[in-house]
């Protein structure tokens, strides 16, 4: 891309907004899951005589950090503090005032986050640092003119995200190159017997020379390919894997709130273009028959012309 | 004037993007020559603000289960010593929570034993976190080493709280209330079998004494272990 096609890619329209959407209803999704499922553990794990020992004065210093603290000095600021949260998903799943919605949300789940680190996972991780830079893009129903600073916040956003996840895939696949047991092919197979994260009907199916050598092999490069991947016309290729990838982490491993804002920041990365020939693809299959549709979108995927 | 302003407000946001996304990358690869001298610059800006981690199974998957096993003691218990403690009564307070997971995927059962098996690992080893340090000391860097063992010290106290917390939690689930004066504490490692022996259906394990500390009176509990709900 030129400078100048780069200064209009940024200025003349919000980009990546249909994707934009998906992203933030899956981290609505993974917020609600959450509440629903950690609700009744809310004093054990927050509360005032919980568990947790961290504080917000680790990023907003003591003046402000003991202030926020103080929101878990009671039953009532703990389950205040999940129920802001839940109310912000819910924003965010039926996009609802999504500016609002993404502040509110980040706030809460970041208090919570460092109140008791412990308990996130890496899909806890991006979807925090998402909905930070989420905090620019505009909602999908606002008003915008071309070479609006508005939009230009938006694509900034954007173009945050789509780092944050290339960076996400390349460090985790380049620190796998220097495992031996990610180099022998093992990996998934000493993977399946941690009970932590693996599940006793697809043991077995690891301990196959083929699937756990292909298997991990193939994890680590698609991981480590994927930044380069998503800036060429494969990028729509490598979203499909992506997506497979990760309904196979969300069932065999448990990791199913991970799986799931991994999946939504997949789906980010397809074009609004992209998304508008996926809408006119059941019109399409209606019209011509789903082979003729179907060899139209594979050749689509997997064409060498520049994404729109 | 708005015009001037917009297109500084534009270049501003590009003059961020590019050096936070290269501090961000250089904060979650391994360390280098980079990272060393740079390390807490970036510890105080990606670390306090855009904490972050991607080693996800990297560079080697876990390759072991470390479980927790509790044994809560009655006053008269208190004294012995940990290699005279009785066999009986020890419970495993990271498998069984597995095990359910394992039952149920929409659950939060994977998240409860988060907090005590890291805790387990970091007093043990330090955790992530010191890894960088760790890495360092072990390549002869002495400045390192006094980092490592600072850090160390910091995070086995955090770690101690968290599992006697959490070990409380769990000797007044079980118990009626001040029934139990102190609760000892063990790790139950089993690793993964080697691939060449991948058909055996055994699994050898070790336990591995950890720490005893008082109950911590008031704290609350999962409520997963009363009486009326134990089978």
């Amino acid at each position: 891309m030129k400078p100048l096609g780069f200064v209009h890619w940024m200025s003349a329209a919000p980009r990546h907004r249909h994707g934009l959407v998906v992203l933030q209803r899956a981290i609505g999704v993974l917020i609600l899951f959450r509440v629903a499922t950690e609700m009744p553990f809310a004093s054990y794990l927050w509360g005032p005589s919980g568990i947790a020992g961290g504080s917000t004065a680790v990023t907003f210093g003591p003046g402000v950090g003991s202030m926020l603290d103080r929101l878990f000095t009671t039953e009532f600021g703990t389950r205040l503090v999940l129920v802001t949260q839940a109310l912000g998903g819910l924003g965010l799943l039926l996009q609802y005032r999504t500016r609002l919605a993404t502040v509110v949300t980040w706030f809460a789940f970041f208090v919570l986050g460092q109140r008791l680190p412990e308990l996130n996972d890496g899909g806890d991780n991006i979807a925090t640092l998402a909905l930070t830079y989420m905090a620019f893009t505009l909602p999908m129903d606002a008003k915008w003119k071309p070479g609006n600073a508005a939009v230009w916040m938006h694509n900034v956003g954007v173009l945050a995200i789509g780092a944050q996840v290339a960076v996400l895939y390349f460090v985790s696949g380049f620190m796998k190159m220097n495992g031996s047991t990610w180099h022998h092919g093992t990996a998934l197979y000493v993977i399946s017997q941690v009970e932590w994260f693996s599940h006793p009907a697809t043991r077995e199916m690891f301990k196959n020379p083929l699937i756990v050598t292909v298997a991990t092999y193939s994890t680590m490069l698609f991981q480590v390919w994927f930044p380069l991947a998503i800036l060429t016309s494969f990028r729509r290729a490598f979203v499909a894997v992506g997506i497979v990838f990760h309904l196979g982490i969300a069932v065999t491993m448990g990791l199913v709130t991970f799986s799931t804002v991994m999946i939504g920041l997949e789906l980010f990365l397809i074009s609004d273009a992209d998304y508008v020939r996926l809408r006119a693809f059941p019109g399409a299959l209606a019209a011509n028959g789903w082979r003729q549709a179907l060899s139209r979108g594979v050749a689509q995927t997997l064409s060498w012309r520049s994404p729109a | 004037m708005r015009v001037v302003i917009g297109w500084l407000l534009r270049a501003a946001t590009l003059a961020w993007l590019v050096p936070h996304f290269a501090m961000t990358a250089l904060f979650t690869l391994p360390l280098n020559p980079l990272k060393m001298v740079t390390i807490r610059p970036l510890n105080a800006s990606i670390g306090r603000f855009f904490p972050q981690n991607w080693s996800l199974f990297a560079p080697n998957p876990i390759s072991r289960d470390q479980s927790l096993l509790a044994r809560c003691l009655r006053d008269e218990e208190l004294d012995l010593p940990n290699d005279s403690l009785p066999t009986d009564g020890w419970y495993d307070l990271s498998m069984p929570l597995w095990h359910r997971f394992q039952q149920n995927r929409f659950s939060a059962y994977d998240r409860l034993a988060r907090p005590h098996t890291y805790a387990l690992r970091e007093y043990l080893g330090g955790g992530l976190a010191l890894q960088p340090w760790l890495e360092s000391c072990q390549k002869g860097l002495q400045k390192s080493c006094d980092a490592y063992q600072e850090g160390l010290e910091r995070t086995r106290k955090a770690a101690r709280r968290m599992l006697g917390r959490v070990a409380s939690a769990f000797c007044e689930d079980i118990g009626p209330p001040g029934a139990y004066a102190a609760v000892a504490l063990r790790l139950r490692d089993t690793p993964a079998l080697p691939w060449s022996r991948r058909y055996e259906r055994e699994r050898p394990h070790a336990d591995v004494e950890v720490i005893r500390v008082p109950i911590e009176r008031g704290v609350a509990t999962t409520g997963l272990y009363r009486a009326e709900r134990l089978p």
